[in-house]
């Protein structure tokens, strides 16, 4: 019977663990986005989770804080990025690199993966080194390229586009696992190769050493270890009571020099192997243990202890769970809200009573958002100008456009639509159409950039939606001298492909 | 039985390796597949897509088997090790209790507690005002919108 007791212990979760466990789910508790394939698009998305969570993850109902902060330095030309500064001000100052050791999802998959029994590289003055690394991250690619990129309005978030294995993981092969991306699978191409190679080197290199992207690349970390003297939570060593052995540093998987630096994610398992119990809890108040131990009254604390401290942990566990089934009920419950539903329910919905319309030779068309059905007709206002009606471009090729400021793929295609249009001024018409939601002043980014082409305003987002759109930027539809669609694609488009486009058309 | 749970691990980290690499290769191998000169028009544009759902399965087919023997490998391993060397942790610790420290201690040095909580509420106010602030000029609403629209390139889709 102990043999068995013995074995469920062994391999029962540690409360760390159940708290990385609950951390990651309350994170991503819109479980609901898997199975549509799209991801949550309700109002908790504007508070950052602590950890590092890609909100491009279908699950993921908060944003990601090191998302947000190149997003908000990007458009920090514009926008001073009081908010996410304060709020990872807020994070660090209360929780420190607890963050890293309890609440990162990424830091969890980092763990378990480390848990396979192969051979591990131990910590030694190389790896002591690298773990500078994440601030050369931290300072290149969250921060230098976003505000150099800024200056020529190109909101550029560096470390996400070129490195972030979370996003790659979560994001990209979290909604290409979908088939109802399938579609998606066509504009992949370096940059997702490039990515998923870093992606797959990452998880390998975690397999045998203890949290390598946390130690070496993480910019967030980085963050949180600026704050690890001043932070409200997380472990400290009582210098009264240490003898100076060392076995806590040495037990240590990370690159720590003492207890509690910025390397040090607080994870507690020093604790155990400290022989004279110096390590401890922030939270816990010393006086009262120093007091209770000087009056040598060991059974009556144990006790006493033991008692208060199970039933704030069961009460605390018992709010936890309230609050992550109240998540899971709000991300996943039933809505006809169509800012929260999925927006392909809603094209569909549309989809479902096609209207014929008939061509002025007699040939008649579908209408819908397909390849080789006629485009359904809207109006969107225009910035500067009278409002763009899509039927007064029959007989010419008509290219629309749906892009953002804050996108920067849409941003560095804008220019081939111009130079199409310069080109092909007589057969082409173009439109791009500015997402609803708007961060930045698009006309002061137009008059600055100086484009000619025609700039409407989806006011309402319901024309990307006919169009089959959703949440995914950018998107181009192409459309023939009969308004019939020959192309409709999420993704960035080249000059030679509009032009090849155009040429097919005429053919 | 040690050294067998020692094999055990260097096959498994080998396996590892190979597989992450041969994941690596797919991934390259379909890339190139795609931008080799037989999928290219003359204008430089591709005649059909890199990627598919079709091309990756394909690619993944012969990775399936493997990767599920590693997964049964990488669960199995722990029972293995922990089976076959019941006593080592305890062994680890005796060594642990007797090894000399390496690393000389750094003392926390701790700031007068006064001074370093009122630099932590100075620094909270601040935050606060940050937060306040951010709601105010709209920051909170930017990072709504980049939170639930998906900026393809931003995830490594293109």
């Amino acid at each position: 019977m102990d043999k068995i007791k013995t074995t469920i212990k062994k391999y029962m979760p540690t409360r760390r663990r159940l708290i990385q466990l609950y951390a990651a789910l309350l994170y991503n508790a819109n479980l609901k986005g898997f199975i549509e394939g799209q991801i949550y698009t309700g109002k908790t998305k504007n508070i950052c989770v602590p950890g590092l969570n890609c909100y491009s993850c279908p699950a993921a109902a908060g944003a990601c804080p090191l998302g947000a902060l190149q997003n908000a330095l990007a458009s920090s030309r514009h926008r001073a990025p009081y908010y996410v500064i304060g709020l990872l001000l807020l994070f660090g100052l209360t929780l420190g690199r607890l963050i890293c050791g309890f609440l990162c999802p990424f830091g969890l998959i980092q763990e378990l993966l480390y848990k396979i029994k192969t051979p591990k590289i131990k910590k030694s003055r190389y790896t002591r080194i690298l773990s500078y690394l994440k601030y050369v991250i931290l300072t290149v690619f969250v921060v230098i390229i976003p505000l150099a990129y800024a200056v020529k309005s190109l909101p550029l978030p560096a470390f996400c586009k070129y490195i972030c294995p979370a996003g790659t993981m979560e994001g990209a092969i979290g909604l290409l696992s979908n088939p109802v991306n399938a579609d998606k699978f066509s504009m992949l191409g370096i940059l997702f190769t490039r990515k998923f190679v870093i992606m797959i080197f990452i998880l390998t290199v975690c397999i045998f050493c203890y949290r390598a992207f946390c130690r070496f690349l993480c910019p967030l970390g980085a963050i949180y270890g600026f704050f690890c003297r001043i932070a409200l939570l997380g472990v400290r060593l009582n210098p009264e009571v240490c003898t100076g052995c060392g076995l806590c540093v040495k037990k240590c998987k990370m690159d720590v020099r003492h207890i509690g630096d910025h390397e040090c994610i607080q994870c507690g398992e020093c604790m155990k192997v400290c022989p004279v119990h110096a390590i401890e809890w922030k939270g816990i108040p010393r006086k009262e243990k120093e007091k209770s131990a000087a009056e040598g009254n060991e059974a009556a604390k144990c006790t006493a202890e033991k008692n208060s401290s199970g039933r704030k942990a069961a009460i605390c566990w018992a709010a936890a769970l309230l609050v992550l089934a109240g998540a899971l009920w709000y991300c996943n419950r039933p809505t006809e809200d169509p800012k929260n539903g999925p927006v392909v329910e809603e094209s569909t919905a549309a989809e479902g009573e096609p209207e014929t319309s008939s061509e002025e030779e007699g040939a008649a068309w579908e209408t819908g958002k397909e390849v080789g059905m006629l485009c359904p007709d809207f109006t969107v206002p225009m910035y500067g100008g009278k409002p763009f009606v899509l039927g007064d471009t029959r007989g010419k090729i008509t290219i629309i456009n749906f892009w953002a400021t804050w996108c920067t793929p849409c941003c560095s295609e804008l220019p081939y639509f111009q130079k199409l249009q310069d080109n092909y001024a007589d057969d082409v018409e173009i439109i791009a159409i500015h997402s609803s939601l708007v961060t930045d002043d698009v006309q002061a980014y137009l008059n600055q950039m100086g484009y000619t082409i025609p700039f409407g305003l989806d006011e309402t987002g319901d024309v990307i939606a006919s169009l089959g759109g959703s949440t995914m930027l950018p998107m181009t539809v192409i459309l023939d001298r009969q308004g019939v669609i020959v192309y409709n694609q999420v993704g960035s488009v080249t000059y030679e492909f509009l032009e090849a486009k155009v040429k097919e058309i005429d053919q | 039985m040690k050294n067998f749970s020692k094999i055990y691990g260097y096959v498994l980290g080998s396996y590892t390796v190979i597989l992450a690499a041969a994941l690596i290769w797919q991934a390259l191998s379909i890339y190139m597949a795609g931008n080799s000169a037989a999928n290219l028009e003359a204008n430089g544009l591709y005649k059909s897509a890199v990627y598919s759902r079709e091309i990756v399965r394909a690619h993944l087919q012969p990775l399936v088997w493997p990767g599920i023997a590693w997964a049964v490998m990488a669960v199995g391993g722990s029972f293995v090790k922990n089976c076959l060397s019941g006593d080592t942790l305890q062994k680890k610790k005796k060594k642990g209790a007797a090894m000399q420290p390496e690393h000389d201690m750094k003392r926390e040095k701790e700031k007068p507690v006064s001074s370093k909580s009122s630099v932590r509420i100075l620094l909270y106010v601040i935050a606060a005002f940050f937060v306040i602030l951010g709601i105010f000029n709209h920051g909170m609403r930017d990072v709504l919108v980049k939170a639930i629209n998906i900026c393809t390139e931003c995830i490594g889709l293109g």
